[in-house]
């Protein structure tokens, strides 16, 4: 098991009240499943109460990098010691 | 450009002595556009023959200290693309008119509504209804005679991208959803232009530039195919500072790469968090 580190950055880390975890996880899947149980609703629960309402799981309004590459693109979502997510807010505003 | 226009600016220039005691040659925007208009030249073409002579433009006498006379004639000479004259791209427009960009190619087939006054500086009242494009051509042509200003209203797509964009020395991105971004990004590549992306939601937002051979928008929001659909400023809206904030970084983005002053943010994503007035830089992996 890979112990890894999560950035989180702008509305996350305000919602969650820290910008960096560490946790531990074989692959991303994983990591996101510990994230969305252990801080999901937390994030969503602070933003309610500034009357910001997000519907679905943090991979759905947010974006999520792994060592600087969306998981979307990594050809192996396994983890390995030291490795980075990246965790921000889907922004797509003009 | 004929001899005895050259010495007409020439003669035209006045010394200005700066509050440090700097005597520098300048020449006012009255006697520009009269030297234009009894030689038959652009006001642009005066700036920049008076520049080549070392007579600074009174309205640029601010820019030169940072960018130099070279970079100033590269800002007249260049031509640069808004795709999107929103929130992000009026502002764009209005920067790159003030700091003297010879031409500018607006791409907006959009009109002005109600929810578009809080943040969208071209905007006013007695705007709604009216095609972005053109009133954003109306407003930096307003700002600076010397900027020649093309307004395209028209969607920008895949297949139009090229065309519309070609001529450009760089883009830069008003949009407010990922296909046209990506878009754009594709044929700035085709072209082999940079573009500068930027993109808001809330009091945050984000700001990179992608040159041709850059991995770019896909590092950040995934494959082209599966990247769509709205982002967190559905919820969280779009105030009024957060486009200026970021427009102004992207113009700085633009005018770094014209002048060849500063350097700039390639590979990484300048995120800007106002609520906090923090910036982080994300590193992507190249």
């Amino acid at each position: 098991m890979a112990l890894i580190k999560v950035r989180f950055y702008s509305l996350f880390s305000r919602g969650l009240g820290a910008d960096t975890i560490t946790l531990q996880a074989d692959d991303v899947h994983e990591a996101l499943l510990q994230i969305a149980k252990a801080f999901g609703s937390r994030i969503r629960r602070e933003l309610e109460s500034e009357g910001i309402s997000l519907d679905g799981e943090i991979r759905d309004y947010g974006l999520i990098l792994l060592n600087g590459t969306n998981i979307r693109n990594l050809k192996s979502t396994d983890l390995r010691d030291g490795d980075t997510l990246q965790v921000f807010p889907r922004a797509i505003g003009g | 450009m004929k001899q005895d226009t050259l010495d007409l600016i020439t003669r035209s220039a006045e010394t200005l002595t700066g509050d440090d005691g700097t005597k520098r040659l300048v020449i006012n925007l009255i006697t520009a556009t009269s030297v234009s208009l009894s030689s038959g030249i652009r006001v642009k073409d005066v700036e920049i023959a008076a520049l080549r002579q070392g007579i600074i433009p009174l309205r640029y006498i601010r820019n030169v200290g940072t960018v130099g006379l070279t970079g100033q004639i590269r800002m007249l000479e260049s031509t640069v693309a808004v795709v999107g004259a929103g929130g992000l791209g009026g502002n764009i427009i209005e920067l790159l008119a003030r700091n003297g960009i010879g031409h500018i190619i607006i791409i907006d087939d959009d009109r002005y509504s109600e929810p578009d006054l809080n943040r969208q500086i071209m905007s006013t009242e007695t705007d709604l209804g009216e095609p972005k494009a053109t009133v954003a051509r109306k407003r930096a042509m307003t700002v600076n005679s010397s900027t020649h200003v093309t307004a395209r209203q028209e969607r920008l797509t895949p297949k139009n991208a090229a065309t519309l964009l070609r001529g450009a020395r760089v883009v830069a991105d008003g949009l407010d959803n990922l296909q046209s971004r990506y878009a754009v990004e594709q044929a700035c590549r085709d072209l082999e232009i940079p573009y500068v992306y930027g993109a808001i939601a809330g009091l945050g937002g984000h700001i990179m530039t992608v040159f041709p051979q850059d991995p770019g928008l896909s590092s950040i929001y995934g494959p082209h195919d599966v990247a769509s659909g709205q982002g967190i400023e559905a919820a969280i809206g779009t105030p009024a500072v957060t486009p200026a904030i970021i427009a102004a970084l992207q113009v700085q983005e633009v005018i770094k790469i014209i002048t060849g002053v500063g350097t700039a943010i390639r590979n990484r994503i300048l995120m800007i968090d106002a609520s906090r007035g923090a910036i982080h830089a994300v590193e992507l992996d190249k």
